[in-house]
């Protein structure tokens, strides 16, 4: 995991129901750990860019802070207005107590705001 | 086993005088005969928008969709929007879903959870409460226009077992008064424990009170739902109750008393039989026999699995439909794991359209025994948990809004009595006894209409 396109965090440190950041390759990454898994999606919303670590997980929904937007964890989905795009998901497993996060190939390159 | 009703005319489970089951003394609406215009007439919405809507108590929302501090719903009617809210001390509060300083809309989806409301135009920031956080460059404006900092407006908002009403104008009765149901009718199905598990706003061709007018008597039945016939009676008791409220009692669990064969039981009997986690095979009773077996399986059940409120319940509640009309324009089919709460939305400038919005609501029982009810008409893989509160499904209309065969024939019905109620041949509606509650709905919205209330 030396790769600058992803990143480890021990299990322990996200409860169920709690979300944590971390910046991957300059990549605001929201971790979302919920009753039916755990997620990774950027964390910027797609409709006025606010930070949704700032927001609310409701179930398996993550609602901006800023208009209430909301999106599925799962899939990135938008599941409420104003957002009409989905969130970009990021590739997520768990290997020895670790949360292992890899950014999509096609998102490895850092935002340009 | 006894057979504790008879279908009969008038119908009457004969319950005790003192229990919520009892048939309610007769109350006299008259026999006057509407004049339908009151289903088309763009005058006649007006009126109500004037006299009715601002001035009743309004379902907005339930208890069980705004659990936490800051989460809110939005409730739509007409071209109205509210903000239902829930507070820091748990308290429910509405406002109108607008920005005092240009008139957007704060919210702009169903449902959410902030902390403040931020408005997407410029950013002015409200709290939870109401009450205005920030107004963006504020320098900018000229001191006196924002002296009376303008937060959200309120509208007077209360609750009753899980249910949360608004009234607009603020000056209708204490909602526990204007309720016209008894205390515990509401409360003792513990709403406020049930979730949310499907929730569908379909748009019909029809006034919004020929949506109620149908839906308030199963005098229908045997005619537009004829498949209802080997497992509902469609007698119902039919029961009045002060400021336009009304019920119906419907046995479920029985051959209508229109069927001959009273002693073999019908596939949809064992298919509820089944539900209560008895085993069909295993019961030699007749048809007449089966309601009673499965209020005493479900009695049973509630114990083992430690539902409490199962004791606040008569027999005939664990089997049968309370259809509840809440005036103006609810009914809430109510049963012991589940409630069906319809809403009849008028459209904001059609008098001859109407939202048909459904709630579906279950008690979630972690039990492998314990299944869903058929008669919720869930599609295949619902969450019926209750962890994720579904998006509402909004059906347009001319599109069958897959509420499962029963509600998609009345879609078909609704639209053709709209058609019919404005021929220059129909004279308005003609209302039996089995339609006393739709006579008693009009005789009250008529006391609002014509300034009475």
């Amino acid at each position: 995991m030396a790769d600058a396109t992803r990143c480890a965090i021990p299990l322990a440190e996200i409860a169920e129901g709690q979300m944590l950041v971390r910046s991957i390759n300059g990549r605001e990454v929201v971790i979302c750990r919920t009753q039916h898994g755990i997620y990774a999606l950027d964390n910027v919303c797609t409709h006025a860019y606010a930070r949704l670590n700032e927001g609310r997980l409701r179930g398996t929904r993550l609602i901006c802070p800023l208009h209430g937007a909301s999106f599925d964890v799962r899939d990135g989905r938008p599941l409420g207005a104003p957002a009409t795009r989905p969130l970009t998901t990021h590739d997520l497993r768990i290997v020895a107590g670790r949360i292992e996060v890899a950014l999509r190939p096609d998102a490895a390159e850092p935002q340009s705001g | 086993m006894s057979v504790d009703y008879k279908a009969e005319w008038p119908m009457s489970l004969h319950a005790p005088a003192d229990s919520l089951e009892a048939k309610q003394p007769p109350i006299d609406n008259g026999l006057d005969v509407p004049d339908p215009a009151r289903y088309s007439s763009a005058d006649f919405m007006r009126k109500e928008w004037q006299q009715l809507w601002p001035r009743v108590w309004l379902l907005a929302a339930v208890t069980p969709d705004i659990p936490e501090a800051g989460d809110y719903t939005v409730f739509e009617i007409g071209h109205e929007e509210f903000l239902v809210v829930r507070q820091e001390d748990g308290s429910v509060r509405s406002f109108y879903n607008v920005c005092p300083h240009r008139g957007n809309r704060i919210a702009l989806n169903d449902s959410g959870s902030v902390a403040r409301f931020t408005c997407a135009f410029h950013g002015w920031q409200f709290a939870c409460d109401g009450h205005l956080e920030k107004i963006t460059d504020e320098a900018t404006f000229d001191r006196k226009l924002v002296a009376h900092r303008p937060g959200l407006s309120e509208v007077r908002c209360d609750t009753i077992g899980g249910l949360v009403f608004i009234n607009i104008d603020g000056k209708a009765p204490p909602l526990c008064e204007w309720i016209g149901l008894p205390p515990g009718y509401i409360e003792n199905y513990e709403i406020d424990k049930m979730h949310v598990v499907r929730h569908v706003r379909s748009e019909w061709l029809a006034n919004w009170k020929t949506g109620v007018d149908a839906f308030y008597e199963t005098y229908h039945l045997p005619h537009i739902h004829p498949q209802t016939q080997g497992v509902m009676e469609d007698y119902s008791q039919y029961d009045l109750y002060p400021n336009g409220f009304s019920r119906m009692i419907v046995p479920i669990g029985v051959k209508s008393h229109r069927v001959s064969d009273q002693d073999s039981v019908d596939p949809y009997q064992q298919y509820m039989m089944r539900e209560a986690g008895m085993d069909p095979t295993a019961f030699h009773g007749t048809s007449r026999e089966v309601r009673g077996a499965i209020q005493q399986a479900k009695r049973a059940r509630g114990k083992r699995l430690g539902l409490d409120y199962y004791d606040k319940l008569t027999d005939a509640q664990l089997t049968d439909s309370w259809a509840t009309g809440y005036f103006p324009n609810v009914q809430i089919g109510m049963h012991p794991e589940g409630v069906f709460i319809m809403r009849f939305l008028p459209h904001a400038t059609d008098p001859e359209r109407f939202y048909y919005d459904n709630m579906t609501m279950f008690r979630y029982v972690e039990d492998p025994g314990y299944a869903v009810p058929g008669w919720m008409g869930l599609p295949p893989g619902v969450d019926v948990t209750g962890t994720t509160r579904p998006n509402i499904e909004k059906i347009p209309a001319g599109v069958a809004p897959n509420l499962g065969e029963v509600l998609d024939q009345d879609v078909e019905l609704v639209a053709a009595v709209q058609r019919g109620s404005k021929s220059r041949g129909f004279r308005g509606p003609l209302w039996s006894d089995q339609e006393q509650r739709v006579r008693h709905f009009h005789r009250e919205l008529d006391r609002y209409i014509n300034s009475e209330k």
